[in-house]
This record gives C-alpha cells, sequence and structure tokens, in this order.
C-alpha cells in the first residue's frame, strides 16, 4: 500500500488540486461574488509588486510616447486648446449653478449631499475572461477606498468596489453578471434594472412593454437600490424587442465606457452610508437567483 | 535556485497579462500567458513543483480578476495534469509540439471553463461568449507559446542539473 501511495504520489497530488480547485468552485456558488481572506492577501501584495514590477515599462512607454510618438502633436494640442477655453465657459457657468442651488438648499432646509471627493485610482489588473467583468485597481482602503463605493469614467457609470484591501480593490464592472443596477430612461423616466449580459453589454430588465423607448435613448442611474447615486450615465439603448407574448420589453443597452481601455479610473462614495449595512452581497444573491424567477 | 527563477517568471507573466490589454493599441484578444507559462512546467522536470506552481497561478488569478474562486485553480491543475502526461508521449523540445500542445490545450482550457460555468446560475449566459473567444485565442497563445516555451527551456538549461550528469555519454564509456 504504502509502496503504491510512493508510486502514485504526484498523481494523488494533482487529484487533491483538482478536487481542492472544485471545493473552492463549489463553496463560493452561494455566495455570489466573494473574495476570501487568502485572496484578500493577495490582492493586497499584488498592488505593490505590480508596480515595481512595470514601473520600467511604464517609464520605456512614457519615454516613447512622449518623445518619439510626436505626430499629430501640434493639432491635437489646437483642439484641446479650444476644448478648454468651451470648458472654461461651462464651468464659470456651473459654478454659478453649484452657489446658487447651495442657497436655494439653505433656504429650503434641504439635506445637503454627501462630500464627493473623488480619489483617483490606476487600473493594475483586468480580468481577460467573458464570464468575469472587474478590475482591479491599484489603490485600497489606505487611501480611503472601501466597499460599495462607485466607480466611474469621464464617460459614465463604470462599477461598484466589491472588495478592499489596504492597498489596491476589486471593482465589479456594470457588465458583470452578478451586477445590478436600478435605472432610469433619461427621455421618459420609465425606471428598470441593468444586469449585465456578456462582456460588451447589459440588458434593461422590467420595462414595462408599453414604455415608450427608442432605439438610442440614454440609461442613467436612479439612484434607487442602495449603492449607486442618481444620473450615471449608464448607455446606450441599442436594441428593442416587443414580443408579443412577454409583459416586459427586451432592450439591450451598450455601456457608455469602453471597459478595456481604462486605465485610472474615478472613485465616488455610493449612497449607502458606511454604517448602514452592506448591499452588494444582497445584490449579488440577488441577481444569481432571483432574478432567473422573476424572469 | 530554478524554483525561484521560475516563481519570478511566471509572476512578470502574470504582470504583463493584467497590464497588457490597457496598453494595446487596438481591440486585440490578449494571450493567457500565466496557462502558456503552466503549460511549459508541465514539459519541465519535478512535477509537484509544477503541479503547485500551476494550483498557485490559477488561484492568484482567481483572488485578482476572478469573480469565482478556485475557476482558474481547477482549470490550471487539470491542464497542467494533461500536459505533464501528454509530454512523456511526445518529444518535449519540439517547437513544432510546443504550438500543437497550446492550441489544443487552450481549446480544452475553454471547454473545462464552459462545463464549469454551468453551475454558476449567473454566468451560465457567457458560455457562449468563452466559446465565441476560442479560434482567436487558440492562435493567440500558440504564438505566445513559440517565444515562452523555449525562454522556460533555456532557464531549465541554465539552472537544472547538467544534461552530462543525466545521460550516460560516450565520453563517459
Amino acid at each position: 500500500m504504502r509502496g503504491l501511495l510512493k508510486h502514485y504520489k504526484y498523481l494523488l497530488l494533482v487529484i487533491a488540486l483538482v478536487l481542492l480547485g472544485l471545493h473552492l468552485v463549489s463553496s463560493s456558488l452561494n455566495k455570489g461574488v466573494n473574495t476570501g481572506k487568502t485572496g484578500r492577501f493577495i490582492m493586497n501584495i499584488y498592488a505593490p509588486v505590480h508596480s515595481t514590477i512595470s514601473w520600467p515599462f511604464a517609464k520605456v512607454a512614457d519615454f516613447i510616447g512622449r518623445y518619439l510618438l510626436l505626430v499629430d502633436l501640434d493639432e491635437e494640442n489646437r483642439k484641446l486648446s479650444k476644448n478648454n477655453r468651451a470648458l472654461r465657459l461651462r464651468m464659470m457657468e456651473t459654478e454659478k449653478l453649484i452657489l446658487e442651488n447651495k442657497r436655494l438648499r439653505e433656504l429650503l432646509n434641504y439635506d445637503t449631499p454627501k462630500d464627493m471627493t473623488p480619489i483617483y485610482a490606476p487600473v493594475i489588473a483586468r480580468s481577460l475572461t467573458p464570464e468575469t467583468r472587474t478590475l482591479l485597481i491599484g489603490k485600497g482602503s489606505k487611501d480611503g477606498i472601501e466597499k460599495n463605493m462607485v466607480a466611474i469614467s469621464p464617460d459614465g457609470l463604470v462599477g461598484y468596489v466589491n472588495v478592499a484591501t489596504a492597498n489596491s480593490a476589486k471593482i465589479l464592472l456594470v457588465t458583470d453578471p452578478a451586477s445590478v443596477i436600478d435605472a432610469v430612461v433619461q427621455r421618459t423616466r420609465a425606471t428598470g434594472i441593468i444586469k449585465g449580459k456578456n462582456p460588451t453589454m447589459c440588458s434593461l430588465n422590467f420595462l414595462n412593454r408599453t414604455e415608450d423607448l427608442e432605439v438610442g435613448d440614454m440609461v442613467v442611474s436612479s439612484g434607487l437600490g442602495g449603492i449607486f447615486p442618481p444620473g450615471l450615465t449608464v448607455g446606450q439603448v441599442v436594441r428593442v424587442e416587443r414580443e408579443t407574448t412577454d409583459m416586459f420589453l427586451n432592450v439591450d443597452v451598450f455601456p457608455a465606457v469602453a471597459f478595456d481601455k481604462l486605465e485610472d479610473i474615478i472613485i465616488i462614495p455610493g449612497v449607502v452610508s458606511h454604517d448602514e449595512p452592506d448591499v452588494s452581497d444582497d445584490i449579488a444573491d440577488y441577481s444569481s437567483d432571483d432574478m432567473e424567477i422573476l424572469e | 535556485m530554478q524554483t525561484l527563477l521560475f516563481a519570478f517568471t511566471g509572476l512578470l507573466l502574470l504582470v504583463a497579462e493584467n497590464s497588457w490589454k490597457a496598453h494595446l493599441p487596438f481591440d486585440f484578444t490578449a494571450p493567457q500567458l500565466t496557462l502558456i507559462w503552466v503549460l511549459a512546467l508541465g514539459l519541465l522536470d519535478n512535477p509537484v513543483r509544477g503541479a503547485l506552481f500551476a494550483f498557485a497561478a490559477g488561484f492568484v488569478m482567481d483572488s485578482l480578476v476572478g469573480a469565482q474562486p478556485g475557476l482558474n485553480a481547477t482549470i490550471y491543475a487539470t491542464i497542467y495534469f494533461i500536459m505533464k502526461f501528454s509530454g512523456k508521449a511526445f518529444f518535449p523540445r519540439s517547437l513544432v509540439f510546443h504550438v500543437i500542445a497550446a492550441a489544443f490545450l487552450t481549446f480544452a482550457a475553454l471547454m473545462l471553463r464552459s462545463s464549469l460555468l454551468f453551475v454558476f446560475p449567473s454566468c451560465d449566459a457567457m458560455i457562449g461568449h468563452v466559446l465565441a473567444e476560442a479560434p482567436t485565442q487558440v492562435l493567440v497563445n500558440c504564438a505566445a507559446a513559440i517565444v515562452i516555451f523555449p525562454i522556460m527551456f533555456r532557464l531549465d538549461d541554465l539552472t537544472g542539473p547538467k544534461r552530462e550528469d543525466m545521460f550516460y555519454l560516450p565520453s563517459n564509456w
């Protein structure tokens, strides 16, 4: 028996590892998107390792970009100057509106909005497989990032912080199948639920089939649901299907953000205060099981 | 020494794989560098170290960017096992074998991923996309294998036991 074990020790090791992997898979089945203690530890130590290893490559890429690839720089400079002038005018108007808004809120004794100081974070890893749409960012709780904070880019909503460690944080993208956002169609104010459909598309669910919806309509977050503040651009409607037998419309929404090209993202606080119970796990559970029943 | 060197190579490939896509100038299927590294380990000696490295690489991938813990770890350990046993039947230093093995096992890894995704209720809709990407992914991984396999063999030659010690050469007769 001992000789047999010795002879097949390698085979037994591989079988044990595969079984361990399957055990991890099965134990994560009912938990939704989850990262255990070991996973958090790996995330935590990966961020400094990544920045150390990629530093020389980043410098070379920076040098090439800054000094060698200067084609069209003059034209780009002119375009940016023009944009800058337009934005400065817009900013003056916005500042005036902010002051007016603040004054009116004070007059009405209305709740002042929470501090929305953004945190800029670099993307250090991204999922290459279609079934998971996550990003790893190089900033964590040390920099003020906490679970359920919202990730945005200048183009729109990116996702939310699913796991935060001291040095890094994992962002669950809006296209992930476990991601669920309460959304509203900007033109008609019709509300529905945005859910990740495939690597490049989301679906807008539970929209009554009598709703007036057209291709090209913009979809924004409604502010309900516990995480995302209202008014963040989610995407644009690209397909509307009215099945005669269905209660709801079949709607595809193309995300406003090109996730594959994101290099930096902005983290802002979510609508849930950090003292309140965590809702993301509920969302993950809701997305996996209840959504199917509802559909 | 060799263990450290292989681990460092794996780490480099992991960082490259994770930051690769953001720096490419066009929409491109990125190569799965750590999977190719695991395949190369399957052709080198020390099966215990290789199996543990394969599992660890998958587990790290799961922790960093995966949403289902254990998915990549299971796939990498299984693929390593297949490579280890198929490598015995062929000439492991042949470039043709490297390319064929990379193509076949990338496809096997995608099939295994699709099968495992069936158990996740939220991910079953993604299976079609996993399979749709298969042809491109196989091609890209084959190209990466042409580069990574020789590097791993060279590292093994530099740090592993001398060939003269392993074979009974005519000079020793």
